[in-house]
């Protein structure tokens, strides 16, 4: 179906295009806002952005990148509306009884991914848990695949210095 | 369990503690059919409660009296309007805030039952008697919780037998923890601790720093001298699209100005300043190089030797015409496999051997790679010695029994720091023949 038509197509298009990434797309703004209800809202919100721009999409391959482009950009608005909360992830979580060491270990991804900023834990979200190629997170957070790919590099990094800092404490 | 293993479990624990919505999908879907416009109605009315409360408490205080005008404290520059094409060059009313005073120190973080935690994120020999060191301040709340980072710079100028009192760079605030990953001097006078946004730069030797960040832009290495200052930076908001560029100053970072826009595509990693003018900068993915020889009138890319999908290049020069490279496994390995040597500035390519560093490492970690002369280079990693050759790759060899290593930083030819992985900072004379640790350490006096 040629995409202008799908742009003008019933809910039920819009629901088989986009629809599968809503979820994750909610994952992704609970990573960079930390709130689940800010997150429901800044996933809402891209929605009703995509529909309203879907005759952008070039390739409907591309929808799940390019729709979380669009919650990442909400979301970064909505952040920048709460700078007081900057650099700071509230979802810091008890971690559930377990074997001692690894329990140490999710202590310290835990403090490790709360200093990271927004942008770094959704670019390892969208590499190491929704496992986007390289190119679509670049495609998601607006830079090119080699500039998608330092993000991780550095991210994963400063996350790694902090697990080792943790572990000399 | 894998670091990726780690981050996915992360993820799936976050899954665990905030479940999806029941009907998201189905809910947001229809919510779009029907147009629905703004924030679900329980936000707007806690906003709209919020803003009122806010409005009460401000009457209040002003009729107590309470706020009275204050000096508008120094701090970031007024950010430009990113939609406007960037000049060429930055207009004589915005130079960077060189000559600001320090920021009044901001408040001490809250008293923690944990005590600090050290660490050395990065360091820069200036000559054989000064050097510095970026530290990291990670500190607890009681009862734990995620820590806070601040960032401190600490001097030496005796060669490394004694240090200064860790400084805090004033208006670098907690938190940010972006801002405090490199540290660069050019001379004994003039450097800059950056990472993301902010930088600051000193030019007093460290006696008081000042933010010079201009507009939003992310730094992404800075390198030269007194004479020719590079910084490569993404020079737009987060979120846009836009070529990395090279910047030069010949006032030690005081004003700037744009000497090239890099390739569409080119990931700018590295920074090797060369002679009077020389910089060569290092993509990633294939490692290109963008080279100038004469301050940035004209430029060269040279293709580079590694695969598309290398997890890091690593590049060295001490002239400009004799280049290494190195490459790394595929992604997500980072440490150096192959090594390239160019006689020719690039125009033909030869093998050399490297040193083994083990098996493939996924993790990202520190490695470097230094040239300080013809012929010479040291090669660092986290699962190695320090290791050097004398004769163009030909022969390297172990020169440190200790093992793991983030960085090496030539100051000259012949003297140069190397960061073990512990934190112990190790100096060589000759040119890397011989290395031993400082007398002092910057996170021990």
């Amino acid at each position: 179906m040629p995409l202008t038509a799908r742009a003008e197509a019933p809910t039920r298009a819009f629901d088989e295009l986009i629809g599968p990434w809503i979820e994750p797309g909610f994952r992704l703004a609970v990573t960079m806002l930390g709130d689940p209800e800010e997150a429901r809202d800044a996933v809402q919100d891209a929605a009703l952005a995509a529909w309203r721009s879907l005759h952008r999409l070039q390739e409907p391959a591309h929808a799940r990148a390019w729709f979380f482009s669009i919650v990442a950009n909400r979301c970064r608005s909505i952040a920048r509306r709460h700078w007081w909360t900057r650099g700071r992830n509230p979802l810091i979580a008890e971690t559930t009884a377990g074997p001692a060491e690894s329990a140490d270990r999710s202590i310290d991804i835990e403090r490790g991914m709360s200093r990271l900023e927004p942008d770094d834990r959704a670019a390892l979200l969208l590499r190491f848990y929704l496992d986007l190629t390289v190119e679509e997170v670049g495609r998601a957070l607006g830079v090119s695949a080699g500039a998608a790919r330092s993000r991780i590099y550095r991210a994963a990094g400063r996350l790694r210095q902090s697990l080792d800092e943790d572990e000399l404490r | 369990m894998s670091f990726k293993d780690d981050i996915r479990s992360y993820y799936e624990r976050e899954a665990e503690r905030v479940p999806m919505p029941y009907g998201l999908r189905s809910q947001v879907v229809e919510d779009v059919a029907r147009k629905r416009i703004g924030p679900r109605r329980s936000t707007q009315w806690a906003a709209a409660v919020a803003a009122l409360l806010a409005v009460a408490i401000v009457a209040g205080l002003l009729a107590a009296g309470a706020l009275r005008h204050r000096p508008t404290p120094a701090g970031p520059l007024p950010k430009a309007n990113l939609q406007s094409p960037l000049p060429t060059t930055f207009p004589s009313g915005s130079p960077l805030q060189s000559g600001k005073s320090t920021p009044a120190p901001l408040p001490s973080p809250t008293p923690s039952s944990i005590a600090p935690s050290w660490s050395v994120v990065e360091v820069d020999p200036v000559d054989s008697q000064r050097g510095w060191a970026l530290l990291q301040e990670v500190t607890f709340p009681p009862g734990g919780g995620a820590g806070t980072p601040t960032f401190f710079v600490a001097s030496t100028s005796d060669g490394g037998a004694t240090w200064s009192s860790p400084k805090r760079i004033g208006g670098l605030a907690p938190g940010q923890g972006n801002s405090g990953e490199h540290i660069q001097f050019v001379d004994r006078n003039n450097g800059f601790v950056y990472g993301s946004t902010p930088i600051f730069a000193t030019h007093d030797g460290g006696h008081t720093w000042s933010d010079a960040s201009v507009y939003e832009w992310e730094y992404i290495a800075i390198a030269g001298t007194t004479a020719w200052t590079w910084a490569v930076v993404y020079p737009c908001a987060k979120g846009t699209v836009c070529p990395y560029e090279v910047h030069l100053s010949r006032d030690q970072g005081r004003h700037w100005t744009q000497t090239w826009m890099l390739p569409g595509g080119f990931s700018p990693t590295q920074l090797i300043a060369f002679g009077a003018g020389g910089l060569v900068v290092v993509g990633s993915n294939t490692g290109d190089l963008e080279l100038t020889s004469d301050g940035g009138h004209t430029w060269k890319t040279i293709p580079g030797r590694c695969s598309a999908n290398t997890g890091k290049v690593m590049a060295a020069t001490s002239n400009g015409t004799e280049l290494w490279e190195t490459c790394s496994g595929d992604f997500p390995d980072f440490l150096p496999r192959t090594l390239y040597l160019s006689e020719d500035g690039g125009v033909s390519w030869a093998g050399a051997s490297l040193p083994a560093v083990g098996a493939v490492q996924t993790t990202p970690m520190g490695s470097g790679l230094s040239s300080p002369s013809s012929g010479e280079a040291v090669l660092v990693t986290i699962a190695t010695p320090v290791e050097n050759t004398f004769d163009a790759g030909t022969t390297w060899l172990a020169v440190t029994s200790a093992v793991g290593f983030d960085g090496v930083v030539f100051a000259t030819p012949r003297y140069a720091w190397a960061l073990s992985t512990d934190g112990t900072i190790w100096a060589t004379s000759d040119s890397g023949a011989a290395w031993t640790p400082l007398a002092a350490q910057p996170t021990t006096g």
